[in-house]
């Protein structure tokens, strides 16, 4: 399968010599600027703009909004790019709309329609719908204030720009995350059942977090979410003895298989 | 192929439509807990393997689910017969001759 970058450059080179030099340069230029930053599930940071100029691409949006699209996280999640150097290298336009997608981001809610360039909005939507995809990566409370916020304000936002299929994707993805975190029941007292911590978990969950610092950061946090999730689902507490011993004797092995890039 | 490799796809091939998690996987492949996770990670990166994360009502930690791709079940069922042809798997010894039936 193609990747998404491959995908978005073909897109480019579609569109003739300046666009396909212009988004290249982009991904080149948010490649370098997220190098070192990874996703909350473990994704290479630059994979989340990329599929979001990518989602804009495949409906046609106009090459400024492509570009901005790709660079959209380089203003205000590194310093790798000031304005002046943004507006230089792709022009005003795409440094006008990288920057409103900035300030709309620290706004927080939906702004009136007329008030914004609607393709800072495009960019806005489907940055959402790519966060929607890869939600399973944040804690749980997130995930519900998010899938909120796209069920009442982002997915009605995407239906007024026109983009319908988008809008129906968020709606779906917010409904299932919703549904998979539906609210606790409280008992007949009244009360809130507690979160579950199975005997030794928490202990045995310390001990595979400090093993897990042998570990690429690009993996850590997934496998350290995956076996916390096995400790409290295993059966006894020699189980989760044993799962943490076996995790911990193969540690170094795992550090080194991580890190290998080789193709089945 | 690595023999655990080969262990964790034939448990995954003899159920393909079915969601496993990891304690089950490395169980039934009989290997290690620890060495699974090295081979469902690339597994995954190579599109052989889709995982989701089920949160749980008790509000205890979710638990990861594997389940073979569509791609990933022809790839796994092709690379274990070419396995087989460049190496085959130790099966246990027939019954004797005249041995009860």
């Amino acid at each position: 399968m193609t990747s998404p970058t491959m995908q978005l450059l073909a897109w480019a080179g579609e569109r003739g010599p300046d666009v396909a030099r212009r988004v290249d340069r982009a991904v080149v230029r948010a490649q370098y600027a997220h190098r070192r930053q990874y996703r909350r599930n473990s994704d290479t940071y630059v994979e989340h703009p990329v599929a979001v100029a990518l989602i804009l691409a495949e409906r046609d949006a106009d090459p400024d909004t492509v570009v901005a699209a790709v660079l959209h996280d380089l203003h205000h999640t590194t310093d790798a790019l000031p304005v002046a150097d943004l507006r230089a290298e792709f022009g005003a336009t795409v440094a006008d709309l990288v920057v409103a997608v900035a300030a709309l981001d620290r706004y927080g809610g939906v702004p009136a329609l007329d008030a914004v360039d609607r393709r800072v909005l495009q960019i806005k939507v489907a940055d959402r719908l790519h966060n929607m995809r890869t939600i399973s990566g944040l804690v749980p409370e997130k995930q519900c204030r998010k899938a909120d916020h796209t069920r009442d304000l982002v997915a009605p936002l995407a239906r007024t720009l026109g983009l319908t299929e988008l809008a129906v994707e968020l709606d779906s993805l917010a409904t299932a995350t919703l549904r998979a975190h539906a609210s606790p029941v409280p008992d007949a007292r009244g009360a809130y059942p507690q979160r579950r911590r199975a005997r030794g978990a928490g202990g045995l969950h310390r001990a595979l977090s400090v093993g897990g610092l042998l570990l690429p950061a690009a993996h850590r946090q997934r496998l350290l979410q995956d076996w916390d999730g096995e400790l409290h689902a295993a059966p006894d507490l020699g189980e989760r003895l044993r799962f943490t011993a076996s995790v911990l004797l193969h540690l170094p092995q795992l550090a080194v298989l991580t890190r290998r890039t080789d193709q089945p | 192929m690595t023999r655990t490799t080969r262990a964790v796809l034939e448990v995954l091939l003899a159920r393909p439509d079915e969601e496993r998690y990891g304690l089950d996987l490395s169980r039934q492949a009989g290997i290690a807990h620890g060495t699974l996770y090295g081979i469902l990670l690339r597994l995954e990166d190579w599109g052989w393997l889709d995982s989701r994360l089920e949160h749980r009502s008790d509000g205890a930690p979710p638990r990861r689910y594997y389940r073979l791709t569509c791609e990933g079940a022809a790839r796994a069922a092709a690379a274990l017969e070419h396995a087989d042809r460049v190496r085959p798997r130790r099966r246990p010894s027939a019954p004797a001759a005249g041995g009860a039936t």
